[in-house]
């Protein structure tokens, strides 16, 4: 039986290499030798009943709306995905959509699908840059986060990652929590941080009964993946002495 | 005598750098810097007036096509050189085309301008017509949001005194023209047959458009692009068609050729067509883009990789995968997650990625399933790599590069001649 990843509305929410965080998880199992299937979702009468991995990206300024009411109606069936065990992960715009509420520039607040602890608040200032830190299991992680505003958690939520560089970003970024990965790096956030594949790739396997084979592609990809985090380290660090 | 004493300082400036071998900037600085007015004082009385060209994409290419049909058609035209497209391009191509006195003889100035710079520039020398290229998705690190593009280009409609010129198929730069003509702005289009869209596999690679319930432009076109087939374009203004053979492929190549066919229509009294499209088929690769280069008796292509659209556009105008590509990409290229949203089928094998951004683009590699051989950052090294292990000894060599590498090669395969420098 193959592991099934939902790509979410990617026509509004996949600017910049988002919407590619579901063709490189699914590259991350096939290598391990799983079977994969992504299938895009931007309605509830196209969702399949059941799904193991969930991956929504990021969009424009203009996207925000129609975005937002693309998700709402499939809250319910997010919902019932979440319950059956399904893993989310989203990426910017989408972490804001399927978290409890965004307010709009305007100043409107849109609703959340509710399935992040967090809210999203667009009225503050964009941030365009590198980022590093280390996440919740003290891995090199690093991204480019391009985004609007911020995300404030709520109670209780752990943030993904503690924020090393630069000094102007939040000390945390991003959202970890069960079967739930957030972040604002925008872009391929999992090619460069293989190891929140890794995690994703483990569980969803593991709960099917299956073995995650280990390849030479993945430690091709966390080769790369460490040298690329390793040249932002340095830019970041370069920049600020 | 200010005039005269600032563009004296600027050439000699011009001189040094040059000697340098760098600095194709700076005698427009310090000119600017002289006598802020400059651009006004010298371009502001041309007889035919000044032109803009702007957009994301095809600014350079555009930019080049239009001078080459207005000087077949015997007007004198200024223009900037590629890239020189900011406040100090502008001024130094001044520098390098006036005399000391800061008169440049010419009918009409033709000028390619940045995007975000325009409204700034439009102060300093007003301009009579604006053409918009298209809005696309380039630059987010820089520009934020797509849209902000669109606000930027609106502004600087604001300033041209005769018209804009739209390119009608894009439809972010068409909603554009829909606003500007309920303003009362006069706004003319070119546009493109969906036969000739169709040409190319992603079609105009246009970003989504960022405004609902948008109304088509109801004006006649002034230029169609008919068809493209490879290098074939067909055109038609209102009362002439043509056929030609463009010195590159590409339905890009194609609407750029349409744009600068319109544009000219509007500003030449006895425009010709077939005069138009003779100037078009001998017009020369706008430098870096498309370009061939020699290197170590090898002939290398180089295909610039600026942005999503740029990217899918040059590799939709390959007829074969790519074999043995090399790629090389730096800093100059912030964030290069948008890789992951080109279709890379027209990738078929790497030689060697390079450049900081390396290891991105390796990533991106891995993902697809595309063969490579060597990761090898740095980029001289990287390019005797990439030609060492070529095989057919009289095939042409491709590379894939963003801007700043692509200086840095022509560099190391000994072109000295800088962007810019007129």
């Amino acid at each position: 039986m193959s592991i099934v990843i939902a790509r979410l509305v990617p026509d509004l929410l996949g600017l910049n290499g988002s919407s590619a965080n579901a063709e490189i998880l699914a590259e991350y199992l096939r290598h391990a030798g799983q079977s994969v299937d992504v299938v895009t979702v931007s309605s509830p009468e196209t969702a399949p009943g059941l799904v193991d991995v969930v991956c929504v990206g990021t969009g424009s300024a203009s996207s925000l709306s129609p975005a937002a009411t693309a998700i709402i109606p499939l809250a319910r069936v997010l919902g019932k995905w979440r319950e059956a065990g399904a893993w989310m992960c989203a990426i910017g715009t989408g972490w804001d959509l399927l978290g409890q509420s965004v307010i709009t520039p305007a100043g409107e607040t849109l609703p959340g699908a509710g399935i992040f602890a967090s809210r999203a608040d667009h009225r503050r200032a964009r941030f365009s840059g590198e980022v590093v830190g280390e996440d919740y299991q003290g891995r090199s992680s690093a991204g480019f986060v391009n985004q609007v505003g911020e995300v404030v958690l709520e109670s209780g939520a752990q943030p993904l990652m503690n924020v090393e560089a630069p000094g102007e970003y939040p000390g945390s970024e991003g959202l970890i929590g069960e079967r739930l990965l957030a972040t604002r790096f925008g872009g391929p956030a999992l090619a460069l941080n293989p190891h929140w594949a890794n995690d994703i790739a483990h569980s969803v396997v593991e709960e099917a009964g299956g073995v995650f084979q280990r390849t030479a592609f993945h430690d091709r990809v966390d080769a790369h993946a460490a040298r690329a985090r390793d040249l932002i380290n340095s830019r970041l660090r370069a920049s600020t002495e | 005598m200010r005039l005269f004493l600032a563009v004296a300082l600027a050439k000699l400036v011009r001189f040094a750098a040059r000697l340098r071998g760098g600095g194709s900037a700076l005698p427009g600085l310090v000119l600017l810097r002289i006598v802020p007015d400059a651009l006004r004082r010298s371009l502001g009385s041309l007889p035919k007036g000044v032109i803009f060209v702007t957009g994301s994409n095809g600014k350079s290419t555009t930019t080049a096509m239009l001078v080459g049909i207005l000087r077949a058609h015997g007007l004198k035209v200024f223009s900037n050189p590629a890239g020189g497209n900011l406040p100090q391009g502008l001024a130094s191509a001044l520098v390098g085309q006036s005399t000391l006195r800061g008169t440049v003889s010419a009918d009409i100035a033709v000028l390619e301008v940045d995007e975000a710079y325009g409204p700034q520039i439009a102060q300093l020398i007003t301009p009579s017509w604006v053409v918009f290229t298209n809005i696309q998705l380039d630059q987010l690190n820089r520009f934020g949001e797509p849209e902000a593009v669109f606000e930027m280009l609106q502004t600087l409609a604001g300033y041209a005194t005769t018209g804009v010129l739209v390119n009608g198929s894009d439809p972010n730069t068409a909603a554009l023209g829909v606003a500007l003509a309920s303003q009362g702005a006069r706004v003319e289009q070119m546009s493109v047959s969906a036969e000739a869209t169709a040409s190319a596999q992603h079609g105009l690679v246009a970003a989504p458009l960022f405004f609902e319930d948008a109304t088509p432009l109801d004006m006649q076109p002034t230029a169609t692009v008919l068809r493209v087939d490879g290098s074939v374009v067909e055109l038609a203004t209102d009362s002439a068609q043509v056929s030609l053979a463009m010195p590159h492929q590409g339905l890009h190549y194609a609407v750029d050729a349409g744009l600068a066919v319109a544009m000219a229509r509007h500003v030449t009294p006895d425009f010709s067509l077939s005069r138009a499209a003779q100037a078009l088929e001998h017009s020369t690769p706008v430098y870096g883009r498309g370009e061939v280069i020699r290197y170590r008796g090898r002939d290398i292509s180089l295909t610039m990789m600026k942005n999503l659209p740029s990217l899918q556009a040059n590799l939709d105008s390959f007829n074969e995968p790519l074999q043995h590509v090399w790629i090389s990409v730096d800093e100059g290229t912030p964030d290069p997650s948008w890789i992951f949203d080109v279709d890379t089928r027209a990738i078929g094998s790497v030689s060697v990625v390079s450049g900081s951004k390396a290891s991105q683009w390796a990533l991106l590699l891995e993902h697809r399933g595309i063969a490579y051989d060597s990761v090898v950052e740095d980029t001289a090294t990287a390019m005797n790599t990439f030609v060492d292990s070529a095989q057919e000894p009289a095939a042409l060599l491709h590379a894939i590069v963003n801007y700043e590498q692509m200086m840095l090669i022509r560099r190391i395969a000994g072109y000295k001649e800088l962007e810019g420098a007129s």
